[in-house]
């Protein structure tokens, strides 16, 4: 689709949906455009580049909802797709909280820059990514030690996207989006196994990137400190959890959070608004106005203008995550359906300085599967790190659980670090936690 | 040869396409290219709320184009398949080709697939709707007249109907229709203060006349069942435990522990943990697993791969040795062997790579009784979500969502939300008993690999395996 047609193309299907019978209708058109390169062995392994395109169409009958996506823009093709998607909305059971979101939620200034699309997009060539991917490799095999097998990694994006709702509502999203990574396999032969490194970078802007030879080395350096890995004594251990993992155990306390979790009963956190759910040190704001944050929008899915707000203030939980259909069920405000931009406070001690100040405990490099029972709180997951004796790594560990109940987990965090990771929609820092169940041997 | 014209029709092309698009000029005639071409349409139903108040329904339609060098990949996918835009896609994926080209994947002179594991008299799409919302009106209301402790039930009905067409320059060329249907429902209940939720999927290669086979009544009590046992639950001790795995959906453990690990992209990369270990006995002689696309209307099972190698069964671990990886046509040209169907991708966006189809073990001399009277203190594994593996360091993860405590020799109380992990070699080794109830679990297993989802299948009989790391909160 040319960009100059996109409205053409949503007015039209917005039209033939309502002739069709639709009351209210949500249309997008979106083109994404993304090239891949992976280089391994100092050669181009693999390329793709392509472009898609898509449209979205969500229908509003009465109380009855539905949903639609299409790659053809053929307009024949088109109105015979609307004619059917309607059809099947009329015959879905009515529940009046499907309704378009109020016109009051949406955003008066749509156009404000939050810094998510950069034009320098359009100038990065295939080349340039080739020899960049070339020089991740080169750096990731400059470290010493027994590498099997690096492979860079460079992935680009841009999307353009138009969104008219029927009721009062355009908004455009154009974003684009970088990123780096370097996987590195190396051989422990004394244990006869071969364990991974891996490290990556994501931003809205080519030159937030890091330097090209920092990402390398950090994958082989991580692959090459797992040598002699081995589980450890089960028990209660210290822990300290690398800023760029942090993530995943926060990530149980937000789904929790989620409105549809909470009317649908099965969310640990659905009488906990204004309860203490952390320890008190901590502080969680959603800022989706973030710039250049990897999950800055200046409206949400439902087209409700974006806000900064704070999820968890000192340990107290202050919002749930709304979207307008569960407002309207739940009867709570709604705010917005899924978080964008998840910042967390920081202290002042470097990761470092908080290894040194652990006597006894594990630094958490990596999660690995494992789930939580939202319903609970519950969760077990596999770990890999260090064992800290005396304030040292003393030596790395692996093929353990950490396990317990979220709350209890939280209430446990003693101390935040001063490094956020800044290439996620999660910035965390590292964070320091006491007594966790661990268990190994 | 009437059937693959209907597919040139749908996708209006025809058998000589790869020639047009690569010719002498753009000097793409010593690689190897495949064109794959697909449409996809889907539709889904939500019940929510005791109501089917929300649907979706998409058609997805496109062509990937591959040029393979050796066994370097360029790619390029486009959604108009004009001639136009597929000269367009062509010309990007062969930026792959460099100056040294050598021969394309595998020499092997490709087969023809009469395969036919699905069957489908009716379209998904063309079943009546009001067909599909009455069907989860009614499991929704037996879900709650089966135990007045439900409060919540949400169910998803959702199917696919994929048309494939597959022209590669080594002169194959094939077609497939695979439909797929998928039920997820998610219930809570409480009991007093306590709520438990959990889950339970059915999913196969059908065509819509398969609703009527769909047991309301079974489907209700199973759901039911899987959740109000974890009212019982107790907490069990963490660390090194004898562990029991069900027969059925415990084949997540030879999906993380070493399904992956044999996928023969890692290989040819030299860096899976199963790397070298070739015709060695990596497991006990009972043990045999294989990896298998002929199943009748399984998730996992497909006539053709995406590349149009035919569907069949690989043996991987026979007898305890290791014999083979899965391959696509690239690796399966790297190691110098025949592909083994396993070359599949999520869509016509993505490169096919060497995946998983339904993979088992294969019964055993043991009884389940057996083996759970040889136990002294250990976890019976009923139930199971999700697992994730690191293929080099060969550490796995699966998490059980209910099961049994074993003491003595005899189930004693249910337990609940269990991670266990482990590494692939070493699980292998210490499987000390395999019993004779095999059996294919039919939930909706979706695998993830670089970005990809496909669907898939596991099996299992009841095996014990002597120890394991477990991870215990509930």
């Amino acid at each position: 689709m040319k960009k100059d047609n996109f409205y053409d193309i949503c007015n039209f299907i917005t039209d033939c949906a309502k002739r069709n019978g639709a009351k209210h209708t949500i249309v997008s058109a979106t083109n994404y455009l993304s090239t891949e390169i992976q280089v391994r062995k100092g050669k181009t392994d693999y390329i793709d580049h392509s472009m898609q395109q898509f449209i979205d169409l969500n229908i509003f009958i009465n109380g009855k909802y539905s949903s639609h996506t299409i790659n053809l823009v053929d307009k024949n093709k088109l109105q015979q797709f609307i004619k059917q998607a309607v059809e099947m909305t009329k015959f879905l059971n009515p529940d009046p909280a499907r309704e378009i979101t109020d016109p009051s939620l949406y955003p008066q200034n749509p156009d404000e820059n939050p810094e998510i699309y950069d034009p320098e997009f359009d100038s990065l060539t295939v080349d340039e990514m080739i020899q960049n991917a070339k020089e991740i490799e080169a750096s990731a095999l400059s470290v010493e030690g027994d590498i099997i097998s690096a492979t860079a990694s460079w992935t680009c994006g841009k999307t353009e996207k138009l969104i008219i709702h029927s009721n009062g509502f355009e908004g455009t999203r154009n974003s684009t989006f970088f990123s780096v990574s370097a996987e590195v396999t190396s051989s422990d032969e004394k244990n006869n196994t071969k364990p991974e490194g891996y490290s990556s970078a994501t931003t809205r802007f080519k030159k937030d990137l890091p330097l090209w030879d920092t990402i390398g080395k950090d994958a082989s350096e991580r692959a090459l400190k797992k040598h002699g890995q081995k589980k450890i004594n089960s028990g209660k251990y210290a822990l300290i959890v690398e800023n760029r993992s942090v993530s995943r155990i926060l990530s149980g306390l937000f789904s929790a959070l989620n409105a549809g979790n909470i009317y649908n009963k099965n969310s640990f956190l659905s009488d906990k608004r204004n309860s203490l759910i952390t320890c008190p040190v901590l502080t969680v704001t959603d800022d989706p106005l973030l710039k250049r944050g990897l999950g800055s929008r200046l409206f949400d899915s439902d087209g409700i203008k974006s806000q900064k707000r704070t999820i968890i203030e000192n340990g107290i939980c202050r919002e749930f995550y709304v979207n307008f259909y569960y407002s309207k069920k739940t009867g709570l405000y709604p705010t917005t359906g899924r978080p964008s931009n998840i910042l967390m406070n920081t202290g002042n001690k470097t990761p470092e300085q908080m290894i040194k100040s652990c006597d006894s405990g594990i630094f958490v490099t990596n999660f690995i599967g494992g789930n939580t029972n939202l319903t609970t709180g519950d969760f077990s997951m596999g770990i890999q790190g260090f064992l800290i004796e005396n304030g040292e790594l003393s030596k790395p560990v692996n093929e353990m659980n950490i396990s317990g109940n979220l709350l209890d987990f939280w209430k446990n965090l003693v101390e935040i670090g001063n490094d956020p990771f800044p290439y996620s929609s999660v910035r965390c820092p590292s964070c320091m936690f006491d007594n966790i169940d661990i268990s190994g041997l | 040869m009437d059937q693959i014209k209907k597919y040139y029709e749908r996708f209006e092309t025809d058998g000589n396409i790869l020639e047009k698009l690569f010719n002498k000029t753009n000097t793409g005639n010593n690689t190897y290219q495949d064109i794959f071409f697909q449409e996809i349409n889907t539709e889904s139903l939500t019940l929510e709320d005791n109501k089917v108040s929300r649907a979706f329904s998409a058609i997805d339609k496109g062509a990937g184009i591959r040029v393979v060098d050796v066994d370097r990949t360029g790619y390029s996918f486009t959604e108009n398949t004009d001639f136009k835009s597929l000269r367009k896609a062509a010309g990007f994926a062969l930026a792959i080709s460099g100056n040294n080209r050598t021969l394309p994947p595998s020499q092997v002179k490709p087969e023809v697939s009469n395969n036919n594991f699905y069957k489908s008299d009716i379209l998904w799409e063309n079943l009546d709707i009001r067909e599909k919302i009455d069907f989860l009106n009614r499991l929704n209301n037996k879900i709650y007249s089966t135990d007045n402790r439900i409060v919540n039930v949400k169910i998803s009905f959702s199917h696919e109907s994929s048309y494939k067409l597959i022209i590669c320059s080594d002169g194959s060329e094939a077609f497939d229709f695979q439909p797929l249907f998928a039920l997820r429902i998610s219930c809570t209940a409480q009991m007093k203060n306590k709520r438990e939720t959990n889950t339970f999927a059915l999913s196969g290669r059908y065509g819509a006349e398969y609703l009527k086979n769909l047991d309301i009544d079974k489907i209700a009590e199973e759901t039911v069942r899987r959740i109000v046992i974890l009212f019982e639950a107790k907490k069990t001790e963490p660390g090194e435990q004898a562990l029991v795995l069900s027969a059925g959906s415990s084949g997540i453990l030879l999906h993380e522990a070493i399904g992956h690990g044999l996928e023969a992209d890692f290989n040819r990369k030299g860096i899976s943990i199963f790397s070298g270990m070739l015709n060695k006995q990596i497991a006990a002689p009972f043990v045999t697993i294989v990896d298998d696309a002929t199943i009748p209307g399984s998730r996992g099972s497909i006539n053709i791969d995406d590349e149009g190698t035919p569907g069949q069964k690989t043996i991987l671990v026979d007898n305890g040795v290791l014999t083979g990886f899965m391959h696509d046509k690239i690796s399966a040209g790297h190691f110098g062997v025949k592909p083994t169907g396993n070359g599949r991708r999520e869509s016509f966006r993505h490169p096919p790579i060497p995946r998983m189809r339904t993979t088992y073990m294969l019964p055993g001399p043991h009884s389940k009784d057996e083996i759970i009277e040889s136990i002294k203190n250990g976890i019976y594994a009923e139930s199971f979500t999700n697992g994730q593996v690191f293929i080099g360091a060969g550490d796995f993860t699966f998490y059980v969502k209910s099961g049994y405590k074993i003491e003595n020799g005899k189930l004693t109380h249910p337990v609940k939300d269990i991670n266990l992990i482990g590494t692939g070699p070493d699980v292998l080794s210490k499987i000390s008993m395999v019993a004779d109830d095999l059996k294919i679990d039919n939930s909706t297993w979706t695998c993830g690999k670089d970005g990809q989802d496909v669907p898939v299948s596991l099996g299992h009989p009841t095996i014990k395996v002597s120890s394991i790391t477990v991870g215990t909160s509930g």
